[in-house]
C-alpha cells in the first residue's frame, strides 16, 4: 500500500463514498465511516509528510499508461508546491466529521468524494488527469449546496455552476490546444506537465491558451473580478462545503497557477504578470472593503476570505521567492484560519438559527472557550506574529515590495483593512451584552474541542517555528523561480534582438 | 558568566509567557466547572515578571563587569525563518540600551501586577486578567530583547493585541470594546508604517542579516534618500506604538480598561516602544537629521497639544493619559534633537512617576467604587495619606519640580534641544513645562484638597490594602530618586545613564557654557513654578465644576479631531463597503455574467414569438421557406 501512498489517499475516500452513496448506511454509521477513512487517510498522509525529502522534485511518483494512443498517463507524485494543499486537506477532514452531525448520508459521502478528487487534483501529473479530478472534486460541492444549502441555495449553486463550468470548459479546450501542439512540434502525443514545459508557444493562440487556464483559475481562486459567485456560495452552502471550498479547493486554483501556467505559458505569464499582482491586491482591498458591510457573518467570513485570496494570489506574480514561499505558506495558514473560522460559524448557525450579526452578542460570556478559539483564528486571520498568519503575510508583503513599490504599499494595506471588519463583528458577536438567544449558547464540547486543538496548535506551531515547514517548500519555489526568471531573460534577450533588428 | 547572561536573554521574556499560557490553560479548563482559587493565580501571576526583573537585574550586571565596548549579548535561539536571502532568526541581544529597558519595565511591571492583586480582588476572571497582563509584559520583553527589526515587531504587534484585550477587558458596555478596537486599529495603522519601513531597510541593505549588529555595520551602505524613507515610516509606527500626532487618539480611550492596565501601557510597556524604537535605530537616524527634525517636531507638537487637552480634562484618568502624550512628546523631541540618552532617560524616570500615578489614582478609584469624575471628590487627603503622598511625590516628579526625577530628565532634553539650536523646540518645552505644573496640581488640588463633593462617597472612602500601598512606596522612592540616576557635571553627577548607554546610541553632544545650562535650568523651574502657582490660586482652597464655553469648550473636546477622524476615515470605509456590495458588486462585476443570463432570455424570448403553437403560422412558414429555396435553387442554376 505504501508503493502507492498518494492514490490510496485519493481512491480510498472515493470508494467509501461510493459505498456510502450505493449501499444503505444509516447516517451514524456513514459519519462513523467517514471519520475512520479520513484519519486513515490522515496516517497515510503523515506516512508521506515524514518520507518527503523536500530536494525540488517529484516525490512518491507513481506512473501507469493509460490512454497510450493519446499519450495520456496516470502519472502521480508530490512536490514542496503540492505537499502542503495535500496535507491541509489531510488533516483537516477528520476535523470536519467530528463536529458536524447532519441530516443524511450523502453529506459525508459527497465530503469523502470531495477529499478524494481533491487529492487527485493536486498530486495529478497529467493533464488530462487533472482536468477530470478538477471535475470530479467540483461535482459533490454543486450537490452539497444545492441539496444540504440555506434558503438561496438553488441561485447559489447556478451561479458556482454557472461560472466554474465556464472556466472549466475554456481549460478543457486549451488542454486540448496544447496536446495538439505537442504533437505538431514532437511528433508524438502526450499531455504530462514536465514535457509540456518544453512547448515553445507563441502568437495569439497561445495567449487564448493562457486565458483559457488562467480564467478557469481566476474563477476558482477567486481572483477579482471573477469573485461574485463566491460570497453567495459560501453563505448558502452547508458549512462543511463552504469548509471545502475555502479552505483547500481555492488552494488548488493557486496550485494550479503555480503547477501548469508559470512553466507551460511562461512567456505570456511574465508579459500579464503585473496585471494579475493589481488584481490579486484590488481584489484584496475591494472583499476587505465589502467585509465591513456585511450584516450576515458567514457572508463576512466569506469576503474575509476572497480578500486574503487577493494576497495569496499576489504572492505568485511577484517573481521572486520570498513572494512565492510566502503564498504557499500563507495557504496553508489560511486553510487553518478561515478554515476554522468557518467551521466555527457554521457551529454558531447551527446553535443560534441565524446568520445575522445584529442578533447575536456576548457569547464570550457563554462560552469562554469558544471564543478563545475563534479569537486566535482570527488572530491568525488577521496576521499577528506568533500565528502562522503572519509568517506568509509579511514573506508577500516583503516580497511585493521588491516587485512594485505600489502595490506592496496597497498589500501592506491588508494589515488595517483586516482587523477593522474582524475587531467589528468579533465586538458584536462575542462582546457586548447577551440576549435571550445568545443566554443559550452552549460551548464546545469535549468532542468538539479535540476537533479543533489540532488546527489551533498548528496556527500556532507554524507561526513560532516555521522554518520546518519553509524548508520543504523553498526548494520546490526556487525551482519556479528559477523558470520564470530564465524566461524573462529569454523575453529581455528577444526584445533586444528585435531592437537591433529594427536599427537594421 | 557570559553563558548565564545568554541563558538568560531567552528566559527573561520566557518567564511572563509561561506565566500567561500557564494561568491560560488554567483559567479556560475550568472556566465552566470548580476554579482554581484567587491566590494561586496571584501568585502564578506574579512569579514570571519578578523572575524575569531577577534576570534582568543579572544581565545588567554582567554587563556592567564587561569592558564597554564588549557590552553586547547575543543568542540566537533558533532560525524562525529562512527564504532566500531573507534570514531571521528567534534571536535575543541585551546592550546597555535593552538591558537598561528591560531593568525598569520588569521591576515596574512586577510592582504593577502586584498592586493588581488588590485592586482586581472582586474581579470574576481574575485569571483572565493575570494571563493577560504577563502576556502584555511578555510582549514588552520580545520587544526590547529582539535582536532585530522582524522579532522586535512581533513584541510590537503582541504588545498591541495585549492592549486591545485589556482596554476592552470589560466587554460587555460596548464603548470600552470600540475603545479596545479603536488601540489595537491605530496601532496596526503604525504598525504599517513599520512593515514597510523594514520591507525598504531589507532590500536597501538587509541581505547581508537583518538584525541589529549587521544593519548597524552596514548603514553606510544605505542611500540617503532610503535612509530618509526608512526613518519616517519607522516613525509612523512609532507615532502609533507611542501615541505622537496624528495617531494619539487611542491612548486617552485606552483607560477604558482597569486601572492597573492604564499603569502597565502608560509607564513599563506599550507606549515607551516608540522612543525606544528610535534609538534603537539611532544609527539610522543620524545619517539623516532631517528625519530626526520631522520627529522633533512632531514630538513637541503633540506634547502642546495634549497638554492643552489635559488643563480641560475631568476624569482623573484622562488628566494623566494626556500627561502621558506630553511626556512622551518631550522623548521624542529629545530623540529628534539625537540626544538619544536624555530621551531614554526620560522613558526610564516617567515610567517610575507615571506608574506612581496611575496606580495612586487607581487606589483613588478603589476608594471612591469607580468614580473617576475628579469634581465629585474633593478633600481626600485626610481619608488617604499614602495616596495622597505617594501621588504628590509622583506629581512633583511629572510637573518636573526639582529635585524629583522629571526635572532632570525633562530638563536634559530641553538642554539638548537648546543647546543644538532648536530655540522654537526649548521654547515650546518650557511653555509645555509650565502647563504640564498647571494640570497635574490642578488634578491634585481638586480631588485631595478643598471640601469633599460628594459627602456619601466620601465616607465609605478608605486607603486600600497594603498589597496595593506598599508598590506605591516603592515606586515613590523610585519617582523621587531616579533622577540622581544621571545626575548632571553641574551638580557634580556623572550622568551615569547618558554614558551607559553611549555604546549603544549615537548621541549627538551638544556644548554650552554653564551659564546657558543654568539658564535652560532656571526657566524650567520658573515655568514649573507659575504653573503650580495658578493651579494653587484657582483649585487649592476648592473649586466648583466649571462650565466650559469657548476655547474651553473646544480643548475640552480634543479640538473634535475624534470626530473629524470619524468623518474622514471611518464613515467613508463603511459607505466604500456598502456600495461595493450592494451596488457595485451585483451591477458591475457581476454584469458580464448578468448579461449572458439576459441575452440567453432574450434569444429564448425572440424564439417564442415565432413559436406561435399555431399549425397555420407554421404552414406560413413552411410555404416562405420552401418558395426561398426554390428561388434560390433556380438562381444557382442559372
Amino acid at each position: 500500500m505504501f508503493e502507492h501512498i498518494i492514490s490510496s489517499m485519493i481512491f480510498l475516500p472515493i470508494i467509501a463514498g461510493l459505498i456510502l452513496l450505493l449501499t444503505p448506511v444509516t447516517k451514524n454509521g456513514a459519519r462513523a465511516m467517514a471519520l475512520v477513512v479520513s484519519v486513515a487517510v490522515l496516517i497515510l498522509g503523515l506516512k508521506l509528510y515524514t518520507g518527503f525529502i523536500g530536494a525540488g522534485g517529484m516525490e512518491f511518483v507513481e506512473n501507469y499508461v493509460w490512454f497510450p494512443s493519446l499519450g495520456i498517463n496516470y502519472t502521480l507524485g508530490v512536490d514542496g508546491i503540492s505537499l502542503f494543499i495535500l496535507m491541509a486537506g489531510t488533516v483537516l477532514f477528520p476535523s470536519i466529521f467530528l463536529i458536524f452531525t447532519t441530516k443524511s448520508k450523502g453529506y459525508y459521502a459527497n465530503l469523502l468524494i470531495a477529499q478524494g478528487a481533491m487529492a487527485g487534483a493536486v498530486c495529478a501529473g497529467d493533464l488530462m488527469l487533472f482536468y477530470i479530478f478538477w471535475e470530479v472534486m467540483l461535482l459533490p460541492i454543486f450537490f452539497m449546496i444545492g441539496l444540504f444549502g440555506g434558503e438561496g441555495k438553488i441561485a447559489a449553486t447556478l451561479k458556482i455552476t454557472l461560472y466554474t463550468i465556464a472556466g472549466s470548459l475554456l481549460m478543457l479546450a486549451a488542454i486540448f490546444y496544447l496536446g495538439v501542439a505537442f504533437h505538431n512540434q514532437f511528433g508524438i502525443w502526450s499531455f504530462n506537465i514536465v514535457n509540456m514545459a518544453a512547448l515553445k508557444l507563441h502568437g495569439t493562440v497561445a495567449v487564448l491558451a493562457f486565458v483559457g487556464f488562467m480564467l478557469a483559475f481566476a474563477i476558482k481562486i477567486p481572483l477579482f473580478p471573477f469573485h461574485t459567485w463566491l460570497p453567495d456560495a459560501y453563505t448558502e452552502g452547508p458549512a462543511a462545503a463552504t469548509f471545502v471550498l475555502s479552505a483547500i479547493m481555492a488552494k488548488i486554483g493557486v496550485y494550479a497557477v503555480i503547477r501548469f501556467v508559470i512553466p507551460i505559458f511562461g512567456a505570456e505569464f511574465t508579459r500579464y504578470a503585473l496585471i494579475m499582482a493589481y488584481l490579486g491586491v484590488i481584489g484584496m482591498m475591494y472583499c476587505g472593503f465589502a467585509a465591513i458591510a456585511q450584516k450576515d457573518f458567514k457572508r463576512m467570513l466569506a469576503f474575509s476570505s476572497a480578500s486574503h485570496m487577493g494576497i495569496i494570489a499576489l504572492g505568485l506574480f511577484c517573481m521572486n521567492i520570498q513572494a512565492l514561499t510566502g503564498s504557499l505558506f500563507q495557504i496553508v495558514a489560511h486553510a487553518t484560519s478561515t478554515g476554522a473560522l468557518f467551521l466555527f460559524a457554521g457551529i454558531l448557525e447551527e446553535r443560534m438559527q441565524t446568520r445575522k450579526i445584529a442578533d447575536l452578542g456576548g457569547i464570550a460570556g457563554r462560552a469562554p472557550v469558544f471564543a478563545m478559539f475563534f479569537a486566535i483564528a482570527m488572530l491568525a486571520s488577521v496576521g499577528l506574529p506568533g500565528t502562522s498568519g503572519f509568517i506568509g503575510e509579511f514573506l508577500i508583503i516583503l516580497g511585493a515590495i521588491k516587485y512594485n513599490v505600489a502595490i506592496g504599499v496597497l498589500a501592506g494595506t491588508s494589515l488595517i483593512i483586516g482587523v477593522c471588519y474582524m475587531l467589528w463583528m468579533f465586538q458584536r458577536v462575542f462582546f457586548e451584552k447577551s440576549n435571550e438567544r445568545t443566554e443559550k449558547f452552549r460551548d464546545l464540547s469535549a468532542a468538539e474541542v479535540l476537533a479543533f486543538l489540532p488546527i489551533l496548535v498548528l496556527i500556532i506551531v507554524m507561526g513560532i517555528y516555521p522554518q520546518p515547514f519553509i524548508k520543504k517548500i523553498e526548494p520546490a519555489a526556487r525551482i519556479q523561480i528559477n523558470t520564470i526568471l530564465h524566461n524573462m531573460q529569454v523575453a529581455d534577450a528577444n526584445a533586444l534582438l528585435q531592437g537591433t533588428n529594427l536599427e537594421k | 558568566m557570559e553563558q548565564t547572561a545568554h541563558f538568560y536573554l531567552g528566559l527573561i521574556p520566557l518567564m511572563p509567557l509561561i506565566g500567561a499560557v500557564l494561568i491560560g490553560l488554567m483559567h479556560v479548563t475550568t472556566c465552566r466547572g470548580h476554579r482554581f482559587p484567587d491566590k494561586l493565580y496571584a501568585v502564578l501571576a506574579c512569579i514570571g515578571p519578578v523572575l524575569a526583573c531577577i534576570m534582568a537585574f543579572q544581565v545588567f550586571t554582567i554587563l556592567k563587569t564587561l569592558p564597554v565596548e564588549h557590552r553586547i549579548l547575543v543568542h540566537k535561539v533558533f532560525t524562525w525563518f529562512s527564504v532566500g536571502e531573507l534570514n531571521i532568526s528567534m534571536g535575543f541581544m541585551a546592550d546597555p540600551l535593552s538591558s537598561l529597558m528591560i531593568l525598569f519595565v520588569t521591576f515596574i511591571g512586577s510592582l504593577i501586577h502586584i498592586y493588581s492583586i488588590g485592586y482586581m480582588a472582586d474581579d470574576k476572571t481574575y485569571a483572565k486578567f493575570f494571563g493577560y497582563m504577563n502576556l502584555f509584559l511578555g510582549s514588552m520583553l520580545i520587544l526590547v530583547l529582539g535582536d532585530g527589526p522582524v522579532v522586535m515587531f512581533v513584541g510590537w504587534e503582541g504588545v498591541g493585541l495585549c492592549s486591545y484585550l485589556l482596554i476592552s477587558y470589560y466587554n460587555e458596555d460596548s464603548s470600552n470594546v470600540l475603545a479596545g478596537n479603536k488601540a489595537f486599529i491605530v496601532n496596526r495603522i503604525g504598525d504599517l508604517g513599520f512593515v514597510l519601513g523594514m520591507a525598504f531597510l531589507f532590500w536597501a541593505i538587509g541581505a547581508q542579516g537583518f538584525d541589529y549588529i549587521s544593519l548597524k555595520a552596514n548603514a553606510h551602505l544605505l542611500p540617503q534618500a532610503t535612509a530618509m524613507l526608512v526613518c519616517l515610516l519607522l516613525f509612523v509606527g512609532a507615532t502609533g506604538k507611542s501615541a505622537q500626532i496624528p495617531l494619539y487618539v487611542w491612548l486617552p480611550d485606552a483607560m477604558a480598561g482597569p486601572t492597573p492596565v492604564s499603569a502597565l501601557i502608560h509607564a513599563a510597556t506599550m507606549v515607551t516602544a516608540g522612543v525606544y524604537m528610535v534609538a534603537r535605530f539611532s544609527f539610522l537616524y543620524v545619517t539623516v537629521p532631517d528625519a530626526g527634525e520631522i520627529v522633533a517636531w512632531i514630538g513637541i507638537l503633540t506634547a502642546l497639544v495634549s497638554a492643552i487637552y489635559g488643563m480641560f480634562q475631568d476624569d482623573i484618568k484622562k488628566v494623566l493619559a494626556y500627561s502621558t502624550v506630553s511626556q512622551l512628546g518631550y522623548m521624542f523631541a529629545g530623540v529628534g534633537v539625537a540626544a538619544y540618552s536624555a530621551g531614554i532617560f526620560h522613558v526610564f524616570t516617567h515610567a517610575f512617576f507615571k506608574a506612581l500615578l496611575f496606580l495612586g489614582a487607581g487606589s483613588v478609584i478603589y476608594a471612591m467604587h469607580h468614580e473617576q469624575n475628579i469634581w465629585k471628590m474633593g478633600g481626600l487627603k485626610k481619608k488617604l495619606p499614602v495616596t495622597y503622598l505617594t501621588m504628590l511625590v509622583g506629581a512633583l516628579a511629572l510637573s518636573g519640580c526639582p529635585p524629583f526625577s522629571g526635572f532632570f530628565s525633562k530638563d536634559e532634553i530641553l538642554f539638548s534641544a537648546f543647546a543644538s539650536g532648536h530655540k522654537a523646540i526649548w521654547a515650546i518645552g518650557v511653555l509645555v513645562a509650565g502647563m504640564t505644573a498647571y494640570y497635574t496640581f490642578r488634578m491634585i488640588f481638586v480631588v485631595f484638597h478643598g471640601e469633599p463633593h460628594s459627602k456619601s462617597s466620601y465616607d465609605h472612602a478608605h486607603e486600600p490594602p497594603p498589597v496595593m500601598t506598599v508598590p506605591l512606596v516603592l515606586l515613590a522612592i523610585g519617582a523621587l530618586l531616579a533622577g540622581f540616576f544621571n545626575l548632571p557635571e553641574l551638580f557634580g553627577g556623572h550622568q551615569m545613564v547618558s554614558s551607559w548607554l553611549e555604546p549603544s546610541v549615537l548621541d549627538h553632544h551638544a556644548h554650552a557654557e554653564a551659564s546657558t545650562e543654568w539658564m535652560v535650568m532656571g526657566s524650567s523651574v520658573l515655568a514649573f513654578v507659575i504653573g503650580f502657582s495658578i493651579a494653587y490660586v484657582k483649585f487649592a482652597k476648592g473649586a466648583q465644576l466649571p462650565v466650559f464655553t469657548g476655547f474651553a469648550k473646544f480643548a475640552y473636546n480634543k479640538f473634535y479631531i475624534d470626530e473629524l477622524y470619524d468623518m474622514l476615515f471611518v464613515q467613508p470605509y463603511k459607505s466604500i463597503g456598502a456600495i461595493i456590495w450592494k451596488d457595485f458588486d451585483p451591477n458591475v462585476t457581476d454584469g458580464p455574467r448578468k448579461a449572458i443570463s439576459w441575452l440567453y432570455g432574450a434569444i429564448g424570448d425572440a424564439f417564442r414569438l415565432v413559436q406561435t403553437g399555431y399549425v397555420r403560422v407554421y404552414a406560413i412558414y413552411m410555404v416562405i421557406g420552401l418558395s426561398l429555396i426554390s428561388l434560390l435553387i433556380s438562381q444557382t442554376l442559372n
